[in-house]
């Protein structure tokens, strides 16, 4: 993958350096990719045709997948398909954005939803989330600060890492508000990047002598269910439902799982995600949290990466990023910021705002060493 | 007597009820996503007033829409929710009965390509 930051590149730029790293970290030549999938929020038509005719990667299928910040995730689990089919012995899996063509602020939305036409950003439905979950559990500010701290504090170990200098809770809650009560710290910063990795049947990993082969042992997706009445904001019933779905297929449990990255787009979601994944009792995240249990040296590390706090959210690449920290992590790869020894890591996106859904979109994958 | 006083203006809020159901929905739909019914869904008015479910103020959003603003979600009898602009209030809370207190530019009623705007009732 690319670094996350406000590059100056252009999308087949960045598409072409984490390719290419992917290729070569993988030990495959560009002639054994069979099929390619690309995920992308905004990159326009046709953004893995752009990236992959330069580098003479063309004529296989290519497909495109739009999911919102689910996009690179829903290219996996289109990549996976592929390959469970027998389709295919080996896919490319590759996700890219640059968000700051739209200049900054908050991501763009559909402008025909009813709730945007009404003034729902991105943050604001976040924000509504974290007055609920405080309202209904005595969580504070201090508490969605902590995610920052612990984020900015992994991140500077994270060359990959868009922001790596480490800060304090009264740092974050002095930020800039954003949507109240998320002050810009608790929001992820806007980013342009690419990640990419590189999927194979068994067969194809032992004929390219991968040495440490990742397995996928789970693979999902879901979609918000349409509600127009009550929802409940401070609980993720998506993100609960895709988790459960997961560890059915895997054949796992919470306690399981060794590190996770999780769809922290805005400080509360964390939190959130602790509890829906069962790292946590209900309620208890904040707790959780501030017991240390989702640090590095705790129970269940998550976000090793700075996750999309730090280490940035430019929406395609973002869930495809999240397996690259996983593989790293599993492979004892990751360098000051290794969790000691981990055998099984969950990653998560969850995507998009529209009307009446929880998220549009939500992935869920279980990566095994 | 009456209980509540006609409003001088007939700013209200109209949803769908399904004659199959009895699902209500905001904004209005020909389709009923719960039950699958699509023929017969009727207009109805919707209740002006409903309790704040959870709320933010905004200060940073598209140039549309002037920062700060606060938008909450408003729950409304018969399981309607309705996302609205809510006025400014410090005293405001998760929880506060709300009114209806305009729809704001836009021809249509179902209120959609306009401003809904609830406010703290007084207590």
């Amino acid at each position: 993958m690319t670094r996350f930051a406000r590059h100056t590149r252009t999308v087949e730029d960045l598409g072409h350096e984490a390719v290419l790293t992917a290729l070569r970290r993988a030990g495959i030549p560009r002639e054994d990719i069979e099929e390619a999938f690309c995920g992308s929020g905004y990159g326009g038509p046709l953004v893995g045709q752009r990236v992959l005719r330069g580098l003479g990667m063309t004529g296989m299928p290519i497909t495109n997948l739009e999911n919102a910040c689910s996009s690179g995730a829903t290219a996996l689990r289109e990549a996976v398909t592929a390959i469970a089919a027998g389709r295919c012995d080996s896919a490319l899996v590759l996700g890219v954005d640059k968000m700051t063509r739209f200049g900054g602020g908050t991501i763009p939305l559909e402008p025909t939803d009813p709730d945007v036409r009404q003034g729902m950003v991105m943050p604001a439905l976040y924000a509504m989330r974290a007055n609920r979950y405080m309202y209904e559990t005595g969580a504070t500010a201090s508490d969605l600060a902590l995610v920052s701290v612990k984020s900015r504090a992994n991140a500077s170990h994270n060359p990959y890492a868009q922001y790596q200098k480490p800060c304090t809770v009264e740092e974050v809650l002095a930020s800039r508000p954003v949507a109240d009560p998320l002050t810009l710290f608790m929001c992820s910063p806007t980013a342009d990047g690419a990640a990419a990795t590189v999927l194979g049947t068994e067969r194809k990993m032992r004929e390219l002598g991968v040495a440490k082969p990742i397995r996928v042992a789970a693979s999902i997706l879901q979609s918000g269910l349409y509600q127009t009445g009550a929802r409940d904001l401070a609980h993720s019933e998506l993100g609960r439902r895709s988790a459960r779905l997961a560890y059915e297929q895997a054949g796992l449990e919470p306690g399981d799982i060794d590190i996770a990255e999780v769809h922290d787009a805005f400080a509360i979601a964390e939190i959130m995600y602790y509890e829906a994944f069962g790292f946590c009792a209900e309620n208890e995240g904040a707790r959780f949290l501030r017991e240390g249990g989702s640090a590095i040296t705790g129970r269940t590390p998550v976000n090793t990466s700075g996750g999309l706090l730090s280490r940035g959210h430019p929406i395609g690449p973002t869930g495809v990023a999240q397996v690259c920290e996983s593989v790293w992590q599993l492979r004892g790869e990751a360098g000051p910021r290794q969790v000691s020894s981990p055998k099984v890591a969950l990653t998560h996106c969850s995507g998009g705002g529209i009307a009446g859904l929880d998220h549009g979109a939500s992935t869920v994958h279980i990566l095994v060493a | 007597m009456m209980k509540e006083p006609p409003q001088q203006s007939a700013v209200e809020l109209v949803g769908s009820e399904c004659p199959k159901c009895g699902k209500r929905a905001f904004p209005t739909r020909a389709f009923c996503e719960r039950c699958g019914n699509d023929a017969g869904m009727r207009e109805t008015p919707l209740s002006r007033r409903g309790v704040l479910y959870s709320f933010t103020v905004v200060h940073i959003a598209p140039p549309v829409f002037p920062v700060p603003y606060a938008i909450g979600f408003v729950d409304l009898p018969g399981d309607v929710r309705v996302l609205a602009q809510i006025d400014a209030d410090p005293r405001l809370r998760i929880g506060d009965e709300m009114e209806l207190a305009a729809t704001v530019g836009g021809e249509a009623a179902d209120g959609i390509g306009s401003a809904i705007r609830f406010r703290r009732v007084a207590t």
